[in-house]
């Protein structure tokens, strides 16, 4: 009931604002704002995703594209680069690995192979156990979590994949499973408690994001962010976006559904370019639970 | 009420599709595989031209450093337990790869033995099924041909709900259940339609010994690893509250000094940390040092 009045936030049940902030896109040399917390769009029809046209797409193997993009805040006072990837589902086959060593986790890129077209760290984790349902190759491996919040994805043994929101999907067919949260798009909609403070999630908390999501053509999109600024200039400054910022990001490269991954410093991506190259963003830790795209 | 009768049934015939789902997923098959894993070594790594990244969550103090040493403690203390099951697991699951060894290639039959039976039950009730639709409209307008339907709704609402609910933590007995008490009120009974399928298909063929042995070793497996999971949650739960500080503090600071532990303690160059910090954590290496196995 407290955090239900925290987040209407007056006796009027006005919600209160999210925390100021805007997003701008680097664009012919110059910054181009696209996002405000002030107008925050509560849903993204595929009319804003403002984003996808002014990413660089390279391709990478087995039909994935890839590309970067500059987003900067208010002013100068932080800057982030977006890594984005898109996977058509039906160019790759997806698995999930785990990794343990002594009992700690011990996935990394490395792991993920030379066959490996895309990898990234997978749903969210303890210490060293992966966090909410896993199913690996067919098997249960860890029990279903519910929340409101969390979203699952799956892979089907006909390698359709689906991220399900608030509820634990049928696991009949499901090849692979893993959940995570908070859930920043479900059916184009942003959620509530992304949308003002006081309802469940820290909407002003700064940090590196990945985030995974689908498209309206079934394609899975990736978006990670990293540090973007010289020589490390701005090192006492919180860096990265929030969580609805996040959500506008992924909105905005035309994501009807999406949720967030574990960022900071267990955040880790490959993408292999057409010519064979990974191109490597590696995490600090090791994380126990691993998503890796191969080529069909 | 009409209206609300109908709406109802289309709710539940939209459900019932996933209950037929759920039959079919009988289907499916425990697949054991292991995939060979290629080393990848080093490519090339974007991140190396991209500096590095400065921490998110505020710089630690004394106070701090003090707080999340106390919790580092209690996990160090801690750690022998899960290290523990760890080891458990790692027998157990020892026993489940000698297990698999000696039950040879009678699994295999079994599934294959099965799956043939199963196809053929899964044909027959979906068979019912569509009977069961083509009869649905005729079995609505009876019920609402009563001159008093609440009760009737009260009772079709109520099974919906019993159904949406199973459904939502994924208890597939008691969505089972409430599909039965659905059916039942439109004149089907699913596990009837399941007998004559099986009567018409043949009965599964009882499990040989050596995966009866096999099935109990690896739900053993499962326990341990979600006591694992538990008792890594319950220990880091405890560590936040033994610091004294909010927990997504605890968390956040806990990251900055892993990150400088991994980092080589402030000697590798990387600069994630302020230098206040890192010589913070330098005048208290010994301490730190102390924790370093929970650090990971």
């Amino acid at each position: 009931m407290a955090l239900f009045a925290a987040c209407m936030g007056s006796a009027e049940g006005t919600k209160l604002p999210l925390p100021p902030s805007r997003l701008a896109v680097r664009e012919g040399g110059a910054w181009r704002e696209w996002w405000n917390s002030a107008r925050a769009p509560g849903r993204y029809p595929h009319a804003l995703a403002t984003l996808v046209p002014r990413v660089h797409w390279r391709d990478g193997a087995a039909g994935t594209a890839w590309g970067e993009l500059q987003l900067a805040g208010v002013g100068e006072a932080w800057r982030t680069r977006l890594i984005v990837v898109r996977i058509d589902p039906r160019r790759v086959r997806f698995t999930l690995d785990t990794a343990f060593a002594d009992g700690n986790a011990a996935w990394s890129l490395d792991r993920a192979g030379a066959g490996a077209v895309v990898a990234l760290n997978a749903g969210q984790f303890l210490r060293s156990m992966p966090w909410g349902w896993v199913m690996l190759d067919g098997a249960q491996f860890l029990k279903p979590s519910v929340a409101p919040l969390v979203s699952t994805l799956t892979v089907t043994t006909s390698g359709r994949v689906r991220l399900v929101h608030a509820t634990v999907p049928d696991s009949a067919g499901v090849l692979w499973a893993f959940q995570s949260y908070p859930t920043l798009l479900n059916a184009g909609t942003v959620p509530e408690p992304l949308r003002a403070p006081g309802c469940g999630v820290d909407v002003a908390h700064r940090d590196a994001r990945l985030a995974l999501g689908l498209d309206g053509d079934g394609r899975l999109l990736i978006a990670m962010t990293r540090f973007d600024a010289i020589g490390g200039v701005f090192d006492r400054v919180p860096f990265g976006l929030t969580t609805p910022e996040m959500a506008a990001v992924m909105g905005a490269l035309g994501a009807t559904d999406a949720v967030l991954l574990d960022g900071g410093i267990s955040a880790q991506l490959m993408v292999r370019d057409a010519q064979g190259t990974a191109h490597q963003w590696p995490g600090v830790r090791q994380v126990p639970l691993g998503l890796v795209a191969h080529a069909r | 009420m009409i209206r609300s009768i109908i709406r109802a049934t289309v709710v539940l015939a939209c459900v019932s599709t996933v209950a037929h789902a759920q039959f079919g997923g009988l289907i499916k098959k425990a697949r054991e595989k292991v995939e060979a894993k290629a080393e990848n070594k080093a490519e090339n790594k974007a991140e190396n031209a991209i500096p590095v990244k400065p921490l998110e969550g505020d710089p630690l103090t004394e106070s701090t450093l003090v707080a999340v040493l106390k919790g580092l403690s209690l996990e160090a203390e801690s750690k022998d337990k899960t290290k523990q099951l760890w080891t458990a697991i790692e027998a157990k699951a020892k026993e489940v790869n000698e297990a698999e060894r000696a039950a040879g290639d009678e699994p295999d039959k079994w599934h294959k033995a099965s799956s043939d039976i199963e196809s053929c039950a899964s044909r027959s009730i979906s068979e019912s099924g569509k009977i069961h639709e083509k009869e649905m409209p005729q079995k609505v307008m009876a019920l609402n041909s009563r001159k008093d339907n609440t009760a009737v709704i009260a009772k079709l609402n109520a099974v919906s709900k019993r159904m949406a609910d199973a459904q939502a933590k994924g208890d597939t007995p008691a969505f089972q259940k409430a599909f039965a008490d659905y059916g039942k009120m439109f004149g089907f009974d699913p596990a009837k339609d399941s007998a004559v399928a099986y009567a018409k298909c043949g009965n599964l063929p009882a499990k040989p010994a050596s995966m009866v042995k096999l099935d109990k070793l690896k739900a053993e497996v499962d326990q341990l690893t979600e006591q694992r999971r538990a008792a890594e949650a319950e220990i880091g739960g405890r560590a936040a509250t033994a610091s004294g500080i909010p927990a997504d503090k605890y968390s956040l600071a806990r990251e900055r000094l892993l990150t400088w532990n991994s980092e080589g303690k402030g000697k590798s160059g990387r600069r994630s940390l302020t230098k206040e910090e890192n010589d913070l954590f330098l005048a208290h290496a010994s301490d730190i040092r102390k924790v370093e196995s929970v650090l990971q």
